[in-house]
């Protein structure tokens, strides 16, 4: 009995998987992405950051904001801390500049 | 100054720099080892017509903790008006004097607040429970914003998948286990401070400022903070969903994963697999789930 219901519900993991996935890479019918229109659909709430919204004390300087997997360190503020922010992830593996 | 190695006129230089100011946010007549911190000065800064070395060196002193103050201050707005700015502003300089700042950015600045904060009730005012909370939904949104985005399941790879399998999660997806509605408050603090900066015309955060009252109960709270297209999202989630999503992350079998998700579930056998269809679409709606990283190296 546990066993039939273990495989229903791996199952039922896999078919939605498979659904969801399927909606994530279809065409966006809005201006919106599929993935914000999911979100939207999901019960998400905005919460009040974009990257284009972003105020920052560097003005327009924090672009890879949000890009996720960026590399810092570039001083695009000279001395106003210009990479805070922008991660320093590195999640594509390079390194940090070798600082204290 | 002579005779001084630079390194060791870096180090003097930085632990005056490093020195917390005193209430009125000046320079300390003396540092820690009880030296006269114009003696200090005087070893490696030389006076000007306006100003003392003990003075040039000062700004720099001020410049250090504004600096600091003000970059914790941004990344957690929330929190400074669930405390009152006074209160946050010691908490702040507290934690900084444990935690400063070691990386190359300022960034991640904030990275162990939470925990210190765990370590340091004393600091979190009547609310701490809250304030915890708030500093964790304020802390995910900085992961959530910066981390980076791995490649969701391809329908390929989830043809493939079986009870063993693994799964990774997104790089951005933060996932929390609350004893408030934090998100909630978060949103509010947020317009708050938002409508403060606007009508004020300017950044509201120097100016003093009372604890905000808040009519916030105690009700625990399953939540999910992530990112889509640059824009960051909340979403409520059940706390099977929770469990499932932390026991995958946790490295755990997919068929593993089910069944710790429904660890003390109220959710009945007989509902739960539509219930993790609808979980599960909506997750891979929002590529919460890849490749587990470990697959990826091999």
């Amino acid at each position: 009995m546990k066993k039939q219901l273990n495989a229903l519900m791996l199952s039922a993991a896999l078919a939605g998987l498979a659904v969801g996935t399927h909606v994530a890479q279809a065409q966006p019918v809005t201006q919106d992405s599929a993935k914000v229109t999911t979100a939207k659909g999901a019960g998400v709430r905005y919460a009040g950051y974009s990257m284009d919204k972003e105020k920052h004390a560097c003005k327009g300087q924090n672009s890879c904001k949000g890009n996720g997997g960026c590399k810092s360190g570039d001083n695009g503020c000279a001395g106003k801390n210009s990479c805070k922010g922008k991660g320093g992830c590195a999640t594509d593996g390079s390194k940090p500049p070798k600082a204290a | 100054m002579s005779g001084m190695s630079l390194e060791t006129m870096q180090r003097r230089m930085l632990a005056a720099v490093m020195q917390p100011l005193t209430p009125e946010d000046t320079m300390r007549e003396r540092n820690e080892a009880g030296e006269r911190m114009a003696d200090v000065a005087a070893e490696f800064v030389a006076p000007n017509d306006r100003l003392t070395a003990f003075e040039r060196l000062e700004i720099y002193n001020r410049q250090y903790w504004f600096r600091l103050l003000g970059a914790l201050g941004e990344d957690f707005p929330a929190l400074r008006r669930v405390l009152g700015s006074r209160r946050f502003d010691a908490l702040a300089v507290a934690y900084l004097k444990e935690h400063p700042s070691r990386s190359f950015t300022l960034r991640n600045l904030g990275r162990e607040l939470v925990g210190w904060m765990r370590k340091h009730p004393e600091y979190l005012g009547r609310r701490k429970r809250l304030a915890l909370d708030v500093a964790r939904v304020e802390w995910a949104c900085v992961e959530a914003f910066d981390n980076g985005e791995l490649a969701p399941l391809t329908a390929e790879e989830i043809g493939d998948l079986h009870g063993g399998s693994r799964l990774g999660l997104q790089a951005h997806l933060q996932l929390l286990e609350l004893d408030f509605p934090a998100d909630d408050v978060v949103l509010e603090l947020h317009q708050r401070e938002r409508k403060g900066a606007s009508e004020g015309g300017a950044r509201p955060e120097m100016g003093e400022m009372k604890p905000e009252a808040l009519d916030v109960e105690r009700r625990r709270t399953w939540l999910a903070v992530h990112r889509a297209d640059g824009s960051l999202y909340y979403r409520r989630i059940t706390k099977e969903e929770y469990q499932t999503l932390t026991a995958l992350g946790r490295g755990l079998g997919l068929g593993e994963a089910l069944g710790a998700g429904f660890r003390r579930s109220r959710i009945g056998p007989a509902e739960r697999p539509a219930a993790l269809q609808e979980w599960f679409a909506h997750w891979a709606g929002l590529s919460w789930l890849t490749k587990p990283e470990i697959e990826e190296r091999a």
